[in-house]
């Protein structure tokens, strides 16, 4: 008899001893919810007096845990929202600067027309043997969007060793400090010229210190082309990392250009994007008798990086607004996933807290049991 | 009659007004333009453009660009703009002097350029609060 009596003593101790370590061992994802629980633990003899079943530590967790779980959907839903009224500044962004670009292209159209194409000598324009290529990245300054930041890495480092298995001499200029951050890790296989931050919202002040370097290192004949690549914003859920020759520019590509305009709409309470082609530019009309006051290259060759910054520009901007779809995208997936594991942490908990009172049910019952036997 | 004039940067319309007169810093020197004058083309450099509305000058300093004048509309082109404010004039004053260091100890060419860049902004600058 007081050999089963100590066997039961050990047992319920280890039993204690288990929960006791499981208990911790649950919820070790974060410390604050272990002291939590040492609470719950310390507070449960005080608990016995309540009417309500007993919770054991098993329930306590996954009832921390569904607390957690909804404040961390709170601060996911918070950021998508964060990010789409971004997305709807960035896109008042973009079209802030079509009077300047289209009255840049009109100008420059109807110049080119007047003066012809042939005669013009412009270092800009003209296209040399090339050796070196200065390969610009262009991606965020922060994480949690999802899969952009990697794609735009991961792009710009394929189109660097394509270039260098052409035999081509590559260097490195990167705006935004997730790729920045990636180049400098890998120096000794990467030669970084420069690193620029991308920021927000990216303005012309920015733009144009890029340009002017990017200007300064092809004129001094340091580089003989400049590539880009950026991410051309497509729609809230869909983007593409894209690849461009910035540096020498081509008259056909400015003259041909058509500005692709984004809008952020709702739709039945959902975000979507409408995506529309501007009407081409017309060329402006310039009377024969237009004084030059300047010679006309040297008019073209201040005109040119203007139009180069334009573009810096909106490349930084299509980019940072696909950064922060990507960004509600991928924010709102959280969101989702986070009211999922809510809901079957709850099913779980229900399940643990239905099973507790059925067990306490049973003893009651057992105990009632043993006293009426007893009492016979 | 009056001058219609615009004035764009990349990332926007900076002014859309109507003027009496334009002073525009052209790569030439200063030019004058009033109403009626003859279609032109012009390249800018750093400096102070400046526009008289109701006989009170505003200048502003652009950073470069062009400008076309035809049929009494001007339209200026720039990279960028720097507002001139009142208050600022000691403090442009000490950038202006700390320009000119930087050029002196300038030594490569890209060196000089960019130095020889925030000068100019800088004099413009300190220039430009004769018109307010």
């Amino acid at each position: 008899m007081v050999q089963l009596a100590r066997t039961l003593a050990a047992l319920v101790g280890s039993a204690a001893c288990a929960s006791a370590f499981m208990g911790p061992a649950v919820t070790s994802f974060s410390g604050v919810r272990v002291v939590d629980n040492v609470d719950a633990v310390v507070a449960s003899p005080a608990r016995r007096s309540v009417v309500t079943p007993r919770m054991g530590g098993k329930e306590n967790a996954i009832r921390q845990r569904i607390v957690t779980v909804n404040n961390t959907k709170k601060i996911t839903t918070a950021m998508r929202l964060v990010a789409a009224a971004k997305v709807r500044r960035a896109q008042d962004a973009v079209l802030r600067t079509r009077p300047f670009s289209e009255t840049l292209q009109s100008i420059f159209g109807a110049l080119i027309a007047q003066l012809g194409k042939e005669n013009l000598d412009l270092p800009l324009l003209n296209a040399r043997e090339v050796k070196n290529v200065l390969l610009v990245g262009l991606s965020g300054d922060r994480g949690l969007c999802g899969a952009y930041n990697s794609y735009a890495i991961k792009k710009t480092e394929a189109r660097g060793n394509e270039l260098t298995a052409q035999g081509y001499n590559v260097e490195y200029v990167t705006i935004g400090k997730k790729i920045s951050q990636y180049f400098k890790r890998r120096s000794d296989t990467y030669t970084v010229k420069r690193a620029f931050d991308c920021g927000q919202a990216p303005n012309a002040a920015e733009a144009s210190a890029i340009a002017q370097e990017l200007l300064s290192d092809y004129l001094s004949g340091e580089f003989d082309s400049v590539e880009i690549v950026y991410t051309k914003f497509v729609s809230l859920i869909a983007s593409e990392p894209s690849i461009r020759t910035l540096l020498p520019l081509s008259i056909r590509g400015i003259e041909d250009e058509t500005d692709e305009i984004f809008q952020l709409t709702t739709q039945g309470g959902k975000f979507t994007v409408d995506r529309e082609e501007a009407e081409p530019v017309e060329n402006a009309e310039i009377p024969q008798d237009l004084i030059f006051e300047q010679d006309p290259i040297q008019i073209l060759n201040s005109i040119l990086p203007l139009y180069l910054d334009g573009q810096i520009l909106r490349m930084l901007q299509e980019s940072v607004a696909a950064e922060l779809a990507a960004r509600m995208a991928s924010m709102g997936a959280a969101s989702d996933n986070a009211a999922d594991l809510a809901k079957r942490l709850s099913l779980q908990y229900n399940r643990a807290r239905q099973a507790s009172v059925t067990q306490e049910l049973l003893e009651i019952v057992a105990g009632a049991d043993a006293a009426q036997s007893g009492a016979k | 009659m009056s001058l219609n004039i615009r004035v764009i940067a990349p990332d926007g319309l900076i002014w859309d007004t109507t003027a009496e007169g334009i002073v525009l810093p052209s790569l030439t020197g200063q030019l004058g333009i009033l109403t009626g004058h003859a279609p032109l083309i012009t390249s800018l450099e750093i400096g102070i453009l400046r526009i008289k509305v109701n006989s009170k000058w505003t200048p502003i300093i652009v950073l470069g660009g062009f400008a076309v004048i035809m049929n009494d509309e001007v339209q200026v082109l720039i990279s960028g703009v720097e507002e001139v404010i009142k208050e600022d004039y000691a403090k442009a004053k000490d950038i202006l002097s700390k320009a000119k260091k930087d050029l002196d100890l300038a030594k490569t060419t890209k060196e000089i350029i960019d130095a020889s860049q925030e000068l100019k902004i800088a004099s413009a600058k300190v220039k430009a609060f004769k018109f307010i």
